[in-house]
């Protein structure tokens, strides 16, 4: 959570320099398609995130033990100790939401209808930053970058716009970084926990197993293919979720240097948008059960 | 020792211990899938809680994890000594519950 805070630090600090100096000729269909990506990551994440939660659901059914039904038979826990991941999924989704969010405000600082864009996208980050937790330190924190956002709003002029940029994505970059770095690491832990369900699932459907040549065997099956193959696409939409986050960086980087520079490659940028547009339709592309 | 040193060995045991279960036939294997969900549910417990590699607990059941994938290894090439497997991860079971509960 420490690492959370200090990136968005990080933000608001950047968010302050938006008031400094600038001129024209800023690229805007980067800045559009840089945030068109991120909301594609987010929405595959959020949708993977829920097959995940109703796999959880499953699990619990599966491994519950054989004793009298209570209403707390199926609950994700053992002993009283919870592995209900779902507020690990929803903080992940809160971490991502304030990328998003940032990305919002750099496409409505970089566009013409400057004012009330900015005005709306600072005060959507503020909130989505207001989601974060209920920590006191993640409120606190909260409070400052709305009062920012405020003052930020107002000051920015459209011929201050790319040296705002400019200020704005050095400052950040660090944070960018951060952030996707904690997304990655927690990605890896949301896989391996898919897997562990999966096993179990294999485990348990290979235990009680009809008979081979009956036709009980081939519903079953049918049955247990539908779930593997559910739990393929959870586990190729989080490697191609991750695959997409860790680009965005450097893809943030250079939208940064082709401010100053027109010849800077772009070749990151494009891969994100590629792997974007794929995200955008991950689920719909796979072949139905 | 690493925070997810705990969440990661069990995994690798519940793993283990999986293909120990298709190995073997009776109440043994039935033993095993009971331990292989209890072993799996922890890993999930451990993934989802922050937990302190320091203490003192946490370390012992690192240490009996490592103790007990190696037992599970024996048993997947010596029937014999399955019996054993089963006793060391119950004592996993039990150290590792002690460090997540």
């Amino acid at each position: 959570m420490k690492s959370i805070i200090r990136g968005q630090v990080w933000i608001i600090a950047a968010l302050l320099a938006f008031s400094v100096t600038g001129c024209a000729s800023i690229p805007t269909g980067r800045y559009q398609t840089f945030s068109a990506a991120t909301e594609n990551i987010q929405s595959l994440i959020v949708n993977t995130d829920t097959r995940i939660e109703e796999r959880q659901r499953e699990f619990a059914v599966i491994t519950a033990p054989n004793e009298k039904l209570t209403t707390s038979t199926f609950k994700p826990n053992l002993d009283g100790a919870s592995y209900d991941i779902t507020s690990q999924l929803r903080s992940r989704e809160a971490t991502l939401d304030v990328l998003v969010k940032y990305a919002k405000v750099l496409d409505a600082l970089a566009g013409k209808d400057l004012n009330s864009d900015v005005d709306k996208s600072a005060q959507n980050l503020a909130a989505s930053l207001k989601g974060l937790s209920a920590s006191s330190e993640v409120n606190t924190f909260s409070k400052v970058l709305a009062t920012l956002s405020d003052s930020l709003a107002g000051a920015v002029t459209e011929s201050k716009r790319k040296e705002a940029l400019r200020s704005a994505m050095t400052t950040v970059q660090p944070a960018v970084v951060a952030i996707t770095n904690l997304l990655q690491r927690d990605y890896d832990k949301v896989q391996i926990f898919v897997n562990l369900m999966r096993d179990r699932y294999i485990a348990h459907a290979n235990a009680d197993r009809p008979p081979f040549g009956t036709w009980q065997r081939f519903k079953f099956d049918s049955e247990i293919a539908a779930g593997l193959a559910e739990y393929q696409q959870i586990d190729d939409a989080l490697d191609a979720a991750s695959a997409a986050i860790n680009k965005l960086p450097e893809a943030h980087q250079q939208i940064l240097e082709s401010l100053d520079n027109k010849e800077t490659p772009l070749n990151m940028l494009h891969d994100v948008v590629d792997q974007a547009q794929h995200l955008r339709s991950f689920y719909r592309n796979l072949p139905s059960k | 020792m690493d925070p997810h040193d705990l969440a990661e060995q069990t995994t690798g045991l519940a793993s283990r211990v999986n293909n120990l279960a298709v190995q073997t036939t009776g109440q043994q294997s039935r033993q095993l899938m009971e331990q292989q969900d209890v072993l799996s549910k922890l890993a999930m417990v451990a993934i989802v809680k922050e937990l302190d590699a320091g203490q003192a607990d946490y370390q012992n059941a690192v240490a009996l994890l490592t103790k007990a994938i190696d037992q599970v290894d024996t048993a997947l090439q010596k029937a014999s000594e399955v019996a054993n497997a089963i006793n060391l991860v119950a004592q996993v079971i039990t150290a590792v519950s002690k460090v997540v509960g």
